[in-house]
Formats: structure tokens, C-alpha cells, sequence
């Protein structure tokens, strides 16, 4: 990444005049905390004792037998909250409270990074909102119950289709409104710069993590791709090992990396689902941490350096690997998380490949749409 | 020279503040836009018109152009669309036209050939709020071949070096937004906006003109006082509703009196 927040030709920061300031002391702000030893030490400390770091890296003997080579699952299912996103969420509040910030705004999809952004703000006591589509307030009920037992207002978006896209939108308005209070924890690799490389560098525990776990080299890891969060955590610590092949697993329906073009959304360059006019489309996926019309810039550039390849599986797909999974191995795996499982199950292996799934989330919150479906 | 840097070196040299009104293209259809912008020129109720291309997420506008850019793209407006309709009358319009778009659409299909296609249309200079001043220089290359202007904007985050830096790039004004938050009408504006303004025109090598948020003729006076003009959005779009005659006249006697209002203020 260069100083101006580029990834290659992707990222950049194409934000209302409003935010450049905000941006540019964030940035500062980070700069100086991640070199900081009090700060890591603080985040090690959360990390461990309160998130439950770090989490197992899993052999599945069953799954291992059903692809014919070795498979490793990372449970990030098992961390505090429920998935990967307490990681980023424990590292940028600890920003927020050093940045001395009186509120923190949140949008969600799914509703995991809700919780995540809801817990640290209880935990550090500062006044947390989150922003969610109200079609994602209905299909994830239990998070909405989770945050606002945590204290969180949940503010509800209506415009659109009413899912992730909307509520960064929402997001990004409201933190024009008062930028000097209010901290944005964004959930993903994605907006303007600094918060694809913030979002990455704490993520990026997950593939340090398995770097140390495993014996040998994997020659696969699978992760699933929406903004893409645990797939740049699981990938960036690889990215020079020129023998470990990188699979983001993207939802047929939101495959921004798959069918998009380069287009400019939430403040950065990437691939982005858009018309012929310009204007961006709408996606559909049963996973709703998936179903978001654009990506982190830093997997437009993996792809464009064919460092990662990017591939998609349906909503059938990753429902039969959720229940396979929940009935062979006893884990209800998120189905954001099963879209790479799926992957991995339908793809050819050889016996000398060793496969690390990224399990970024559990599936608890998914059961009133599997249940339906 | 340019239309519209000839009319702001003009109003600059009259003292007298310019006004910028601002309608959504395609809004409420594309039809009736067409009928008000041919309105606003033929009445010269305006200065300059600044015409803006909806888009799905426009993270720069409150509810007001939100809710007016959905109907409108649902009604088939585009860029292209817009453009072409703009300039089956180009030679008609003495005022000069602004287009206000987010990068997108303008990327959508190829930038160089979109400049293009406005810049055929009539169009002198562009407004992109998703594009704050030193990002993606190949934008105001492309435009600057094409012989367009860029009008780049400052906030009240904004420090005067880079208001200086800004006032650099924007041609033939800078924009100056009034407040924190999205556009949109307010009730009132916020206190500091008046001494804010003059350190911004103390930093500006080009004239500043403000906008965001300014709803009625009081709140027009407030900034046409330190601002070489006024940006009206919101307040505007708000009263395009129910019979074309009724909006018209609505229309009419707000910028009619506004006019009046700031005229001598100086």
C-alpha cells in the first residue's frame, strides 16, 4: 500500500470533503498506536483474556475424508461474540478511548459486527449506535436482541434495499454530522483509507494464528469474501508464501469480485456491482454478510495480481454444507462461513493437499433462515 | 471565455452575490425537468443552475435529494439521459449549467467519453462530492481536456492550508459547505457560519460560494453576506410537488425574493 491509501490502482479515499479531516487524524492517530507497546499490549491482553484468543485451528477428520486430503478448520466461530469480527472491533475501540471519543457508530449486515461494535462499546463504556437494513433487522433477530441487551441504540435504515450497502451509507452520513465525537467503527476492509489497511492489520491475527499452528505449509486457504474481512485477515500474513494458494469464496449472488467492474463505492476504488448508468445493484445472498455490492480494495488488487483467485457458490450450496456440516462434524458453522466450506467440499483435491478453511462465524443467528428455507 | 466564469467574474465585479439553484435531473420526471429548467432560464430566476445526476447512494445528501434521486432513476434518468435532453436545447439556455454528479456514474461506461458527452451537452464545469481535491488527479486531467471546470468543495473540517490548496484546483469558485451533515433544509444554520466564511474567502485565491442547508430568504441574507453567492438544493426540491402550475408560481416567489433580498447587501 502506498501513502495515499492505494492498493495498486484500488482504495483511495473518495469521501464528502467532511471526512478528509476526520480521515487524516485517523490515520495519524493509528500510525502512531500500532507501533505503540502499551496499545499492543492492551490489545494482546483483550484479545486473549476476553475474546478467547487465540482460537484452534481444528482438524476435521470427517471433512478430511470427504475431500480426500487433509482439512484444518479455524475457529474463529469459537472467539467471543460469536465470529471474527471481536478482532477488529477490540482494536479500533481501544482506538476510540485512546482518541478520547464520546460515541462510536456501527452499521451491520449480518448483525455479527453489531455485536462485536456493541460489546466493546459496553465493555469500554462509551455510547454506542448501530446502523442496520430493516430487512436484515428481520432475517437476524437474535443479534438485534444481543445489541440491544448490550445497550446499543439500533437505528433502523429504510432506504434501498435495506441491507448492508444502506447502512454504511447511513453510517457514513451520520458520522459527517459530527465527526469530532463520534469515532466510526467500520466493520470491514472496506471505505476510504485508513480502514481497509485498519481493518486488515487486526484481522490479520487469524493468519499469524494459523501460521504458528499448523506443521506444515498449507497449499489452500478458503475463506469466504463479503467486504471481505476474514479472508484479508487469513490471506495478508500469506501473501509472500508464492506456494499457499488463496480462495475467497464469494456469494453467486453479490460477486463483486466475479462479475463486478472497477467502480468507485463507500468512499474507495474497488470492484463494484453497478449498471450501465453507474448506479449500483442489488445483490442477494442467503448469507447476509455477504450481500453487499462491492469488496475490500486489497482483494481488487490480490485478484488483479492473481495472488488470489475468487470463486462463488449459490445460496443451495451453502445451505447443504451448513447442514453437513452441523450433522457430521456437530459445528452450526455461520452461513457466511459455509459459502468456503461448500467450496471445499465441491472442489477436487489431492491427497498431499492441506486445506485451511477460515470457520469465520457461528450460525446461531442463521437458524430462523435455514429453519424456513 | 467560459459562460460561467464570465458570469461569476461579472457578479464578482457588480458586488452582487450570485445565486445557484439546484435541481435533481429527471425529477419528479424527466418531462417536468426539462419544463423547469427552461422555467428557471426563461424567468432568470437563477445565476447559474446546477443540475445533479441521481445516484443509488448519494452518502453526501439527506432525505430531501435522496428520496428525489430514487424517483428519478426509477423514472429511467441517467447521465446519458439527462445529457442528451439537456442538449436538444443547449443553445437556448443563457444561464450557465453545472452538473453535480458522485464518481460513479461518471466512471460507468468510460470517463473520457462521459466528460465528453457533458461537455456537449452545455455543460461548464462539475461538482463531484465523492471527490474531495487531490484524490484521483486523472479526473480533473480528463476533465480539464474537455474543457471543463471543476468546482471542488470545503467544509468546516477543512484547515486554511488546505482551503489554499482547494481554492488552488476549484474553477471558477470554490463551494463552501455551510455545516456539518448532509444537505438538506435546516431550521437554522450554525453560529460560527459567518466568520467561517470570511477566513475561508481570506484563504481563497478564486470567489466562494455556500451551500448545504440554506432553506429561506433570512438564511440567504446571513450567508450572501459574507459568500460571493448562495447554493440553494433542498429547499428547492422540496417544492416540487403536486400541480406543475402550483410549483411554478412557488418557485417563482422564492427566488424572486431571495434575489431581492440579497441584492444590495453589499
Amino acid at each position: 500500500m502506498n501513502k495515499k491509501g492505494y492498493f495498486g490502482k484500488f482504495g483511495g479515499s473518495y469521501v464528502p470533503e467532511t471526512l478528509v479531516e476526520p480521515l487524516r487524524v485517523l490515520a495519524a492517530e493509528y500510525e502512531r498506536y500500532r507501533k505503540d507497546r502499551k496499545f499492543n499490549e492492551e490489545l494482546g491482553e483483550l484479545s486473549e483474556k476476553y475474546a478467547g484468543r487465540p482460537t484452534p485451528l481444528y482438524h476435521s477428520k470427517k471433512l478430511s475424508e470427504h475431500c480426500g486430503c487433509r482439512v484444518y478448520l479455524k475457529r474463529e466461530d469459537l472467539c467471543h461474540t460469536g465470529a471474527h469480527k471481536i478482532n477488529n472491533a477490540i482494536g479500533q475501540a481501544l482506538l476510540a478511548k485512546k482518541m478520547k471519543k464520546s460515541r462510536i457508530i456501527a452499521e451491520t449486515g449480518a448483525g455479527q459486527h453489531g455485536v462485536a461494535a456493541a460489546t466493546v462499546s459496553a465493555l469500554f463504556g462509551i455510547k454506542c449506535q448501530v446502523f442496520m437494513g430493516a430487512e436484515d433487522i428481520s432475517r437476524q433477530s437474535e443479534n438485534v436482541c444481543r445489541m440491544k441487551l448490550l445497550g446499543a441504540d439500533i437505528i433502523q435504515v429504510d432506504e434501498g434495499t435495506r441491507t448492508l450497502k444502506e447502512a454504511v451509507n447511513a453510517t457514513l452520513r451520520e458520522w459527517t454530522r459530527d465527526p469530532e465525537n463520534t469515532y466510526y467503527l467500520l466493520g470491514s476492509c472496506v471505505g476510504p483509507h485508513p480502514y481497509p489497511m485498519i481493518v486488515r492489520d487486526f484481522q490479520s491475527v487469524i493468519g499469524r494464528e494459523v501460521k504458528k499452528q499448523i506443521k506444515e505449509d498449507p497449499t489452500h486457504l478458503v475463506a469466504c469474501v463479503g467486504g471481505g474481512s476474514n479472508s484479508i485477515g487469513l490471506f495478508y500474513p500469506f501473501f509472500k508464501d508464492r506456494e499457499t494458494e488463496l480462495i475467497g469464496v464469494e456469494a453467486e449472488g453479490a460477486a463483486s469480485l466475479g462479475r463486478g467492474r472497477i467502480g468507485v463505492l463507500h468512499g474507495s476504488r474497488s470492484y463494484v456491482l453497478y449498471d450501465d448508468n453507474g448506479q449500483i445493484v442489488n445483490t442477494h445472498s442467503v448469507a447476509p454478510g455477504l450481500d453487499y455490492s462491492g469488496v475490500g480494495p486489497e482483494h481488487a488488487y490480490f485478484k488483479d495480481l492473481n495472488r488470489a483467485r475468487y470463486c462463488r457458490i449459490g445460496d443451495a450450496a451453502a445451505l447443504k454444507a451448513f447442514r453437513w456440516m452441523v450433522s457430521s462434524e456437530g459445528i452450526i458453522p455461520a452461513l457466511e462461513s459455509s459459502h468456503a466450506v461448500a467450496w471445499v467440499m465441491k472442489n477436487k483435491w489431492k491427497k498431499k493437499d492441506i486445506v485451511v478453511i477460515c470457520l469465520s462465524g457461528r450460525g446461531e443467528k442463521d437458524l430462523d433462515i435455514v429453519m424456513k428455507g | 471565455m467560459e459562460k460561467l466564469e464570465k458570469t461569476v467574474k461579472k457578479l464578482k465585479k457588480s458586488r452582487r452575490p450570485g445565486i445557484s439553484l439546484f435541481l435533481t435531473g429527471g425529477y419528479p420526471t424527466m418531462k417536468a425537468f426539462i419544463e423547469l429548467v427552461r422555467f428557471i432560464d426563461r424567468e432568470s430566476l437563477a445565476d447559474f443552475i446546477e443540475i445533479g445526476v441521481p445516484f443509488s447512494d448519494p452518502v453526501a445528501d439527506g432525505p430531501t435529494i435522496q428520496a428525489s434521486s430514487k424517483t428519478a432513476i426509477d423514472g429511467g434518468a441517467s447521465l446519458r439521459k439527462i445529457s442528451g435532453n439537456i442538449r436538444s436545447f443547449r443553445d437556448e439556455v443563457k444561464i450557465p449549467m453545472i452538473l453535480m454528479s458522485y464518481l460513479n456514474p461518471l466512471l460507468a461506461g468510460g470517463l473520457e467519453k462521459n466528460l465528453g458527452m457533458v461537455k456537449n451537452a452545455g455543460f461548464s464545469a462539475l461538482i463531484i462530492p465523492d471527490l474531495p481535491a487531490g484524490e484521483a488527479p486523472e479526473v480533473m486531467t480528463s476533465a480539464r481536456k474537455n474543457g471543463l471546470d471543476i468546482i471542488f468543495l470545503a467544509a468546516p473540517s477543512t484547515g486554511a492550508a488546505r482551503i489554499r490548496k482547494i481554492a488552488g484546483m476549484s474553477r471558477p469558485f470554490l463551494y463552501y459547505v455551510s455545516q456539518f451533515g448532509v444537505t438538506g433544509a435546516r431550521k437554522s444554520l450554525p453560529a460560527g457560519v459567518s466568520g467561517k466564511l470570511r477566513s475561508v474567502r481570506r484563504q481563497s485565491a478564486v470567489p466562494v460560494y455556500c451551500g448545504f442547508g440554506i432553506s429561506d430568504a433570512e438564511q440567504a441574507v446571513t450567508v450572501a453576506k459574507e459568500a460571493d453567492g448562495i447554493i440553494i438544493g433542498s429547499a428547492l426540491i422540496d417544492m416540487i410537488r403536486g400541480p406543475r402550475e402550483r410549483y411554478f408560481k412557488e418557485i417563482r416567489k422564492f427566488a424572486i425574493n431571495m434575489r431581492k433580498r440579497v441584492e444590495n447587501i453589499r
